[in-house]
């Protein structure tokens, strides 16, 4: 672009209003679009991470191209870690939301369980750190982090109705 | 003129009161699938050589409604019951059904017992115990808190329970586990070809023959496998344990070796190694030893 055509440009530019009042009153408009969006923003993450979650798993699972397996590995546990991050925070958001609903020897149970789950994980990702090129740890990492999602769809379903059959498929 | 073939239909909704005694019985096919959902109590699902469903006992003591209907091939028995059941007792159900019927149960926190039912059962029960005998075709039994206890199990089975214990006595090539916390113990009597077991804390014993070209994959994190086969199995054996776990082999003479950080394992061919057995564990201990 050569110096005149930039000037015009310019001189063009400065002659625009620095407001523009709109045709019409947009912010109902915009209220409605963000009200509508708004609750299919959890479900549409969440579908985003599944699908980056069995992407990756299925990926790490059926063989991707290598890098060094040490910095592949480490990847991998990270990577899974956040792929089921968001997963493993709607479902024990869901759970403390509607645990005192649960039968208490129940609760206590869930709990007891979940606890152990939690531990288990910590002492995988230690034994991820020791041994970072040991795939076996990574798929059980990865069933674990399943068996947690499983125990809190189980006795929290997510789309619970009072019905019973809302636990199937949950184990 | 062929007689054109509608679907089976029959219909039977009824009202019932909680408390109430009941004791009804339709017409079904004899292969149907039986679906049955109860919150509470101890339901009991016997199969038995008529093509009918049959339902007797007391409803929940708060019970709204049973439906008990027959749509074609489906039969549902259903006991509703409002959110709150804080008091009362629960349903005390005797089903019979049609041996050769699939039979679907969801309980929540009810006892399951399950005789004589060969057309395969998919049971699940939140905090209740399952009690099998004598079923078979495609098994998969799965509870929270409750303990499972299979005998003379025929076909697939899938075994799922957080805390309870598992106890089973199968006949079956393809068995999978997985537990959290509980404890299970699992023979087959046939040979198995597919056996696949994960638990975090809790501890795996299987005792099986193993097919030509068995597969066997287990985990644990803290829990302990102990796996029996036949000496004469030809599948290769991989074992791996960090440190902190420990593997145990007492069906050939082969040791594990251990590294320096105190990580164990152990590699071994049995037969024509056409199979595998892959066992691992984050901090538990591994054990393969002989029938």
């Amino acid at each position: 672009m050569n110096d005149t055509t930039s000037d015009k440009l310019d001189s063009l530019i400065a002659r625009l209003p620095q407001t523009i009042e709109p045709s019409r009153d947009l912010w109902p408009y915009v209220d409605a679009r963000i009200t509508v969006r708004a609750p299919r923003a959890p479900v549409w993450q969440l579908a985003l991470a599944a699908g980056i979650a069995a992407a990756f798993v299925s990926a790490l699972f059926l063989g991707v191209p290598r890098e060094s397996e040490t910095t592949r590995t480490f990847a991998y546990r990270q990577q899974l870690d956040a792929a089921y991050a968001p997963l493993r925070q709607a479902s024990l958001t869901r759970y403390r939301a509607r645990a005192d609903r649960l039968d208490p020897a129940l609760r206590r149970t869930v709990e007891t369980n979940l606890a152990i789950i939690d531990r288990a994980l910590a002492e995988i990702r230690v034994a991820l750190e020791r041994n970072p090129d040991d795939a076996d740890l990574g798929q059980i990492l990865k069933r674990t982090y399943e068996q947690e999602l499983a125990i809190i769809d189980a006795v929290t379903p997510p789309n619970p109705s009072p019905a019973p059959q809302q636990y199937r498929g949950a184990l | 003129m062929r007689t054109p073939i509608f679907g089976l239909l029959l219909l039977s909704a009824a009202a019932a009161h909680a408390g109430e005694a009941v004791d009804k019985t339709l017409d079904v096919k004899s292969n149907g699938l039986v679906r049955i959902e109860n919150v509470r109590g101890e339901i009991s699902v016997d199969g038995w050589e008529r093509d009918q469903v049959q339902v007797v006992g007391t409803l929940d003591d708060r019970a709204k409604s049973l439906t008990f209907e027959t749509v074609g091939a489906t039969t549902t028995v259903r006991v509703e019951t409002p959110d709150n059941l804080n008091r009362g007792e629960g349903s005390k159900l005797v089903i019979h059904v049609p041996q050769a019927s699939r039979v679907r149960v969801d309980l929540v926190s009810a006892d399951l017992h399950l005789t004589n039912l060969k057309g395969g059962v998919d049971a699940k029960t939140v905090s209740g115990g399952i009690e099998a005998a004598d079923i078979g075709d495609r098994i998969e039994l799965a509870t929270i808190s409750g303990d499972i206890t299979l005998g003379r199990g025929v076909g697939p089975t899938s075994f799922s329970s957080v805390s309870g214990d598992i106890k089973a006595d199968a006949d079956t090539s393809e068995i999978k586990i997985q537990t959290v916390s509980g404890g299970a113990r699992v023979t087959s009597s046939a040979r198995v070809q597919e056996l696949t077991m994960h638990s975090v804390s809790g501890d795996l014993e299987v005792s099986a023959s193993l097919a030509d070209g068995a597969h066997v994959k287990g985990s644990t994190t803290s829990g302990d496998i102990r796996l029996a086969i036949n000496p004469d199995a030809g599948v290769v054996v991989e074992m791996k344990s960090t440190a902190g776990g420990g593997i145990r082999n007492t069906l050939t003479h082969d040791r594990p070796s251990r590294d320096i950080a105190g990580a164990a394992s152990l590699d071994l061919t049995l037969g024509n190694g056409q199979g595998g057995v892959e066992l691992s564990t984050v901090s538990g201990r591994l054990e393969l030893g002989s029938l």
